[in-house]
């Protein structure tokens, strides 16, 4: 499947999904606490379109053009921080992958997933949230960044990512089980123009809405 | 990437430990946040050596408003506590939970603390809005 899918397949696809997932990001960011944005959203569309496209690197493709998306909206408050959260948690979905790619990937038994959605959403929430923390003060000249506040601050940022890891663990399973439908859909010939004009109108609900 | 059975059994194995491994960790640290930083609820505002009752705080204080927020100015709370040059002092804000923020005088200006015990400083992004906030402590820069 993947030697056969073109190159432009995957690209749309990344903006397709990386316009999705910025869209929710705006639309429900401000209602939905962030380890549930993590374990649901972005932990279910990268895991999804893992299984579907099969195609290293592009969910921190997505990643970007879900933060792209989030920095032409102007009220979903620090811009930079959710940026450099969806950036962070594509690159740590990258990174989980890596190590045990195979294995997730040729998972059948529903106790690999599970354990892959845990690792996975735990990982990305707690490492956006810590990357987040140290990155944002070097954009404010008056916040100062201070590892030890940090650091005490440790024991409730792993409280949170539990949350966020068995929420992944939930939504990993079914994430992986839409594989069949979502290949169809890319086997469609409606495909590119849906694609495109999905992810169109995640860019102009965006800009209307919010800007 | 190709490996062999044994490989991906030991893989398949850690990523099982890992998960378990994490969520031990996570039960633990709220555990400890349950048992440990619950206890820090209290009433009052510390802002350096002088403590405030809420009451006392909203009762003498004008409030003003900055955006939807409502609360008391922290340049009078920052007066009120006698705090001498405070343009040459750094702020650490500390909430209920450990959760803590360190942030200039150009900002505590801005800033304002409202009834919910959150402070709002409108120059910089949330994270830096502390919600059940209990302390603010003062250093020199």
């Amino acid at each position: 499947m993947n030697k056969k899918m073109n190159k432009i397949k995957i690209l749309l696809g990344v903006v397709i999904f990386g316009s999705i997932w910025g869209l929710l990001e705006c639309v429900l960011g401000s209602y939905l606490p962030g380890r549930v944005m993590t374990g649901v959203v972005a932990l279910g569309l990268m895991t999804a379109t893992r299984f579907i496209y099969n195609q290293k690197g592009m969910q921190a493709g997505m990643g970007l053009i879900a933060a792209a998306l989030l920095a032409v909206n102007p009220l979903g408050g620090c811009v930079i921080c959710s940026v450099i959260a969806i950036v962070v948690e594509g690159a740590v979905f990258e990174l989980v992958w890596f190590i045990f790619s195979p294995d997730i990937e040729k998972a059948e038994s529903m106790s690999i997933k599970v354990c892959a959605g845990i690792v996975t959403a735990y990982a990305c929430y707690t490492l956006a949230y810590v990357m987040g923390q140290v990155v944002t003060p070097l954009f404010f000249s008056n916040a100062k960044l201070q590892f030890g506040s940090l650091a005490v601050f440790i024991p409730t940022i792993l409280s949170k990512g539990l949350v966020a890891g068995l929420i992944g663990g939930v939504v990993f399973p079914a994430a992986a089980s839409v594989k069949q439908i979502g290949v169809s859909f890319l086997r469609s010939k409606r495909y590119y123009s849906m694609g495109s004009i999905a992810s169109a109108a995640c860019w102009i609900v965006v800009i209307i809405l919010y800007r | 990437m190709k490996q062999g059975k044994g490989e991906a059994k030991v893989k398949k194995r850690l990523l099982i430990l890992l998960a378990v491994i994490l969520i031990i960790i996570g039960v633990g640290s709220t555990l400890y946040i349950t048992l440990f930083k619950g206890a820090e609820k209290t009433e009052v505002l510390l802002v350096g050596e002088t403590e405030f009752s809420l009451n006392e705080l909203f009762g003498t204080s004008d409030l003003i408003t900055v955006g939807e927020y409502q609360g008391v100015s922290l340049v009078e709370v920052i007066n009120k506590a006698g705090i001498e040059n405070p343009e040459a002092q750094e702020y650490t804000i500390i909430a209920e939970d450990g959760y803590q923020k360190t942030v200039e005088w150009e900002s505590i200006k801005e800033g304002i603390f409202t009834s919910e015990k959150r402070v709002i400083l409108p120059d910089l992004p949330k994270q830096y809005w502390l919600k059940n906030t209990t302390r603010i402590e003062i250093r020199e820069k």
